[in-house]
């Protein structure tokens, strides 16, 4: 019996010790190789750095992939020294393509670049600080849509979408975090520079990113007001055509076409510019034509969406209403024509902004809101201004406009000059060539 | 002149070193007169003779004595009956020595000694034995008193012991310490969590059938792991007996708001009543992978998003426990045990949701319905080899399982929507497993044991899937009947499936030794002068976490059908509705959607116990060395699958030191004090920069790849009386100092709520607890035999805490921190827990014995969600729960139990206070639950 105990203990106290001996065994298993994630030849298993990284080069040799016989070339992320894509290549993206901060990408007129259809969502990101100079012309427009377009199938949130970050005033704190880690926006420069775009379409965007974003065709994040932004058009994306967010960016000569939710979308303390705006729903889906926020979250955060807005055309074909004024904005809107289906409201304005309405911080004025029937406004100030009205002027599509404007040069000199209501004159349209209809 | 009884319960301490006593105990009652007409001798005297311990029997002749191990002669008095002497009394270490006595009985020479049973641990007079005899700061609760206060699962259960409290149901907090701070050990061994967001596995998941007992550390040790501040919660499975016990149990119960009324649910699998999903709710095979192509004519999915209708049956439960052993040779034994169990509730609750802004304004103001049907189930089995009184070897092997199946509907206004108004359904099916395989060995060597050793090792896993949550979302007018409402085609999101599963592996492995270097022998016994304790850690865990997510593109399903019944919305997303383009599919699953973590810790420690005076003041010193690892391997939602995937790692070397004093002022009262300083890991997702939510619509989080281990200095101090036998007065005090501790901040974002984590400057927590467990017998005369059948549990704690996030976080090339407080109380802490139970225990006959047991828990008002953007902190309003249990047995082998839950059936609120005024965000009520159950003894 004794034996036996003896036995057994000498055999367990054996095992303790090999027991006992697993703990270094473990720590020996540190693999060498190259640890940075952004190296080519990054190895997951490797504990230690053994010197070996591979880094891609970027701008010389782009990789390439081909799709029904043709080459595409594939734009690295993180773009990290001045990059030009050229219209004599075919681009293609795949997940986040980040510009850095002190880097400038250039896309050249007519140039195409299209988006994976591989699970990823891609989008262009302009990081703040970092530049892009895209400048299309009306026969060759610069064109980012994606690659079904090619293979079959496009349609709305096909992928991201282009998103410029910049360094001017939001009033949400000093900086935020972009949706879906798009990147990092805010500062205190309103004359901060994000670049050019010029005669720019974004096809099919509004792609879902994380469990709860869908991207914008064109989100201008504290985008200052010495950028240029002309003659852009969001074409069928499944979120917001063009939104701000914060910051002081002047948009002019802008189509919002088909866009399944907001066609044009401002919040978080937005003070730029806006001219020549066209929103063409489709007839079955569609938010908002326009909505414009202070901040749900809390109405009487400062600085306060402040914009003006001059020559805007919305066919209203969607649910909703066309013009939606809320949550503490202000602003000043000149020279609209809202043309309505019978369904949803004409210039609705609630919340604080009521209040902004009724003490003149929030201005709607010379224009026309038409086949809404009785709910073609829901304040005062704006029903009974005389400049105001109902009359149809007869729009062809969203050509067309009415006299009775203000010139906007009288309010800020950036605005062109003009004494008509609405965006597209049917003598001088300046969306053909360009912009794909709906 | 004959002896009535002897019976000498023996046993052998498992577990950790720390809890290894030296002595032992003699248990046993006085009593007078005729075998079979006995009556107590109360306060009778009874002494050890040859020390100065020594005690009187309670108003039953029961009394209990601690003594170190060795020979004595027990002396028992009493006026009129003389003085009775028994001799050759044994107490080893750690076992209890039954000596009943029958006075007026000569002097007694006791011979033979049989170890028949094995200490009790499900006992609560046994489990303060422990407490008071070991040298840590452990609380613990037996099966016994899990019973008597009506616990169903361990979460139920550890709520009970002072300082604990379980939020949500599921997270572990800690004398105000949340999940991070906590750890969870099944027989001594780390358990895995099944939960993605949580290191301690949700404790609901452990019924409390395969539970002997709970031990809570709340002081650091050096056997225990460093990641550690809180608690640390030790689930010990049921143990092996020399008895032979055959047991079905079966019950019913009723909740009064559910329970025959109607019930909503929808079409699932065969084999939900089990918890296990059949396969019907599995990812449909051709939509495998990470982008996988539509068939633009057939539906990948199958049609079962109709809701139906039932009654509510009432909730059932059964078990079986079986337990046999077997004498292989001399002194070999091999004991058995198995234990299945299977419980399943239904539950209706209805309430409010509520989303506010700054100005006190609601955004999002729905009333909600949910339907739950829930199981758990588990299997228990253990194997013991006994190879002497010396050697133990065990196998215990266990599986539990939970699942819920919530049909939830929320209805009502959405700023984003208004004038319409939304109702939305939501389907989700989750189902949590742990299976565990443990051996553990324990061993003794040398004269009166001197060297002992003990070793474990353990392979487990731990599951959760959320197979196939379905979610669609419908837009109406005010007042609008059902089959007027249209699809909400505007946000895809909104209408979908989601597949999500995680799947952690964890390996470790224990072994450790206690030497007594320098011993002296006291009165015949071995007495410790100084003690070693050295050993080695490892554990390696590995987790692995993916989802699929798939939306209804539903803008153009108003054309085709302006409106819907919302009763048979299959009709509408049929197959010929998808291949004519009525509607369509996308996969909305990105990169983000996988990740991989690995852990890998080990560890060394050494301990030195110092008998200053000898069974009087020792002093407990060391310290413990971890090196840890762990690295998260994962994609940004926004990566591109032609990048490598990314992966952060913290490695650390730590050491922990830790020292303790025990001071036995005499029998009754003990002194500890106890100081140690521990770290605090990130948990996994919060390192890694990629968006999730906890749950759907919940606030989006994003980890911080920058965090650092965090660390914190504890001091314990603990006053304890022990009466009596089975009683305790309890008075403790305790401080942590917190540097660098891991918090949540929120962050300024574009849309919607962002928050993430950072190393805060430092936090503080500071309490005080009080534990009472005492009979009420003092209450009235002698002769009153109510107040003799009475006692009473009472804990409270009371806690301070602080924590204070810098100023200087956020900003520059990262968001700006938008926290409302800066300063305020950790998340989840309570500044004040309270439990007391009422227990009348009554024999009214051989055949019936009954126990009737009225228990009460509170827990005050504690943050839940953190406020940001001038929206204020959320607290959860203090909810008070009044359980009465009873419980009887008849005969050798019929027990019964009626236990009545939340008879008051508080309201669950969650109020927040913004700057414009106080908003409730969420409330409801749970309902009476009224249970009941038979037990019956086969064998």
């Amino acid at each position: 019996m004794l034996k036996t105990t003896t036995t057994t203990g000498k055999l367990l106290l054996g095992s303790f010790v090999a027991l006992l001996a697993m703990g270094p065994m473990t720590s020996c298993k540190k693999k060498e190789g190259c640890t940075d994630p952004t190296a080519t030849n990054y190895d997951p298993d490797a504990d230690k750095d053994d010197g070996s990284c591979v880094y891609p080069e970027t701008g010389t040799n782009d990789p390439t992939v081909s799709i029904g016989g043709e080459t595409y070339y594939v734009v690295t992320t993180p773009i990290t020294s001045n990059k030009t894509l050229t219209s004599d290549k075919k681009w293609y993206i795949s997940g986040g393509v980040f510009v850095n901060d002190g880097i400038t990408l250039t896309i050249d007129a007519g140039t195409e670049v299209f988006a994976a259809d591989d699970g990823t969502t891609p989008f262009i990101s302009i990081l703040r600080g970092g530049m892009i100079m895209a400048e299309g012309t009306a026969t060759d427009p610069i064109r980012l849509t994606t690659i079904k377009t090619v293979t079959g199938g496009a349609s709305a949130g096909d992928w991201g979408g282009l998103i410029l970050n910049g360094r001017a005033t939001i009033n949400i704190g000093a900086t935020a975090e972009g949706e879906g880690g798009t990147g990092t926006y805010g500062g205190s420069n309103d004359s901060d520079n994000s670049g050019v775009l010029r005669y720019v379409r974004v096809e099919y965007a509004g792609k879902i990113l994380g469990t709860d974003n869908e991207l914008n065709g064109f989100s201008f994040n504290a985008v200052g007001n010495q950028t240029v932004l002309e003659h852009l058009q969001a074409y069928r994306g499944a979120d917001d055509g063009f939104e701000f967010f914060g910051g002081a960016a002047r948009l002019k000569w802008a189509v919002s076409t088909g866009n399944t939710d907001d066609s044009f979308d401002w919040t978080h303390g937005w003070r730029g510019r806006g001219q020549f705006w066209v929103v063409h729903q489709d007839p079955t889906a569609g938010d908002r034509c326009m909505e414009c926020d202070n901040w749900e979250i809390d109405y009487m955060v400062t600085p306060f969406s402040d914009p003006m807005v001059s020559n805007f055309t919305l066919v209203n074909n969607g649910n909703n209403d066309a013009v939606r004024l809320r949550h503490g904005t202000r602003g000043m809107l000149y020279n609209g024509l809202v043309a309505g289906t019978g369904a949803g409201d004409g210039i609705e304005v609630s919340d604080t902004s009521s209040t902004w309405m009724d003490q003149g911080l929030l201005v709607v004025k010379n224009t026309d809101v038409f086949n809404f029937g009785t709910n073609w406004k829901n304040c005062a100030p704006f029903e009974n201004d005389a400049t105001n009205g109902t009359a149809d002027p007869g729009l062809n599509g969203f050509v067309g406009t009415a006299t009775g404007g203000v010139d906007p040069t009288t309010l800020d000199p950036w605005f062109s000059a003009g004494t008509f209501k609405g965006a597209v004159d049917g003598g001088d349209d300046w969306t053909t060539g360009w912009t794909l209809p709906l | 002149m004959t002896l009535k009884h002897i019976l000498t319960i023996c046993a052998l301490l498992l577990l950790a070193p720390a809890l290894r006593a030296q002595s032992g105990t003699i248990q046993g009652r006085l009593t007078e007169g005729e075998p079979g007409q006995e009556q107590p001798i109360p306060f009778a005297n009874v002494l050890v003779a040859g020390t100065t311990v020594g005690t009187t029997t309670d108003l039953d002749g029961n009394y209990q004595l601690s003594v170190e191990a060795g020979t004595y002669a027990v002396v028992f008095s009493f006026v009129g009956f003389g003085t009775d002497t028994a001799s050759n009394v044994v107490v080893r270490p750690g076992e209890i020595t039954r000596l009943d006595h029958g006075m007026g009985s000569s002097a007694i020479d006791i011979e033979e000694f049989e170890v028949v049973q094995k200490v009790d641990r499900e006992r609560e007079t046994v489990l303060l034995m422990d407490r008071k005899e070991t040298t840590a700061l452990v609380q613990n609760i037996g099966a016994q008193e899990l019973k008597k206060k009506g616990a169903n699962d361990v979460a139920d259960g550890v709520k009970k012991v002072v300082g604990l409290s379980v939020v949500g149901d599921r997270y572990l907090m800690v004398r105000g310490m949340g999940d991070r701070y906590n750890a969870a050990y099944l027989n001594g061994l780390p358990l895995p969590s099944p939960d993605p967001d949580a290191k301690v596995a949700p404790l609901d998941i452990f019924p409390t059938a395969i539970v002997s007992s709970l031990s809570v550390n709340k002081a650091f040790t050096p056997e225990l792991y460093g990641d550690f501040a809180g608690g640390a919660v030790d689930i010990r499975t049921k143990e092996t007996t020399d008895e032979t016990v055959l047991r079905v149990s079966v019950g019913g119960g009723l909740n009064t708001q559910t329970t025959f009324k109607d019930f909503r649910s929808y079409n699932g699998g065969t084999t939900d009543f089990w918890g296990f999903d059949d396969g019907t709710r599995d990812l449909p095979p051709s939509l495998a992978g990470r982008n996988p192509q539509l068939n633009s004519e057939v539906s990948p999915f199958r049609k079962n998003f109709d809701p139906t209708t039932g009654t509510a049956r009432p909730d059932l439960n059964f078990g079986l426990y079986g337990a046999t052993s077997f004498r292989l040779s001399e002194g070999v034994k091999l004991h058995v045990l198995a234990s299945a169990n299977y419980r399943n509730q239904h539950r209706y609750r209805n309430g409010k949701n509520r989303i506010m802004n700054a100005l006190n304004i609601a955004l999002i103001d729905y009333d909600f319905e949910t339907w739950e049907f829930s199981t758990q189930s588990s299997l228990l089995g253990s194997a013991t080899l006994e190879l002497g009184k010396r050697h133990e070897v065990s196998f215990t092997s266990m599986m539990a399982n939970i699942s819920t199946d919530q049909f939830r509907e929320n209805y009502g206004y959405h700023f984003d929507y208004a004038p319409d108004l939304v109702y939305a359904r939501r389907y989700t099916f989750r189902q949590n497993q742990v299976r565990v395989n443990q051996v553990r060995g324990n061993h003794a060597f040398g004269i009166a044991d001197r060297l002992q050793v003990d070793w474990a090792a353990s392979m487990s896993t731990a599951s959760s899937d959320e197979p196939d949550r379905r979610q669609l979302v419908y837009l109406y007018e005010p007042g609008a009947p059902q089959d007027q409402y249209r699809f909400n085609g505007l946000d895809r999101i909104e209408n979908q499936r989601w597949y999500s599963g995680l799947d952690e592996e964890e390996t470790s492995v224990h072994a450790g030794l206690a030497y007594r270097v320098l011993q002296r022998e006291i009165e015949d016994d071995m007495v410790s002068l100084l003690t070693v304790r050295t050993g080695a850690d490892m554990k390696s865990k590995q987790r692995d976490f993916g989802y699929d997510l798939w939306v209804y593109d539903l803008s153009q399903i108003g054309q085709t059908y302006p409106t819907v019944d919302v009763y048979t919305p299959d009709q509408y997303l049929d197959n010929e509705n998808y291949g004519n383009g009525v509607y369509d599919l996308q996969n909305a699953t990105t990169p983000d959607a996988d990740h991989t973590i690995e852990q890998d810790i080990q560890a060394g420690y050494f301990a030195a116990e110092v008998d200053i005076i000898p069974r009087k003041l020792k002093v407990l010193g060391g310290a413990r060395v971890e090196v840890g690892q762990q690295t998260i391997f994962y994609r940004k939602q926004s990566d591109s699958f032609f990048q490598p995937i990314r992966k952060a790692t913290i490695d650390e070397t730590d050491v922990l030191p830790y020292a303790s004093v025990k001071y036995d002022i005499n029998e009754k009262n003990v002194l500890r004090l106890s100081g140690s300083q521990t770290i605090s890991r990130p948990g996994f997702r919060e390192m890694a920069p990629f968006e999730y939510t906890e749950y759907f619509a919940g606030v989006k989080n994003v980890g911080n790849p920058e965090l650092q281990n965090g660390s914190v200095t504890n001091v314990d101090a603990r006053y304890e009386v022990y009466p009596t036998a089975g009683e305790l007065i309890a008075l403790g005090v305790f401080g942590k100092a917190l540097q660098d501790p891991i918090e949540k901040v929120a962050l300024a974002t574009a849309s919607g709520q962002l928050q993430s984590f950072a190393n805060t400057d430092k936090g503080t927590v500071a309490g005080v607890e009080l534990e009472v467990v005492k009979r009420l017998s003092f209450l009235g005369r002698s002769d009153s035999s109510f107040f003799n059948d009475l006692s009473i549990g009472f804990n409270a704690s009371y806690l301070h805490s602080q924590v204070t996030i810098d100023s200087d976080l956020g900003g520059g090339d990262a968001a700006t921190v938008v926290l409302t407080n800066r300063e305020r109380p950790l998340q989840g802490a309570s500044p004040y827990l309270i439990n007391a139970d009422l227990s009348w225990t009554k024999t009214f006959s051989d055949r019936f014995r009954g126990v009737a047991t009225v228990a009460y828990n509170i827990y005050g008002k504690r943050v839940f969600a953190v406020g940001a953007n001038g929206l204020g902190d959320q607290y959860e309003m203090p909810l008070g729960q009044l359980n009465l249990i009873l419980r009887g047995e008849i005969g050798e082998r019929w027990q019964a139990n009626l236990t009545f839950r939340n008879l008051t059936d508080a309201q669950y609120r969650i109020e927040q206070e913004n700057r414009e005024g106080t908003a409730i965000l969420n409330s409801y009520r749970m309902g009476m639950n009224v249970s009941f159950g038979v037990g019956y003894r086969i064998l």
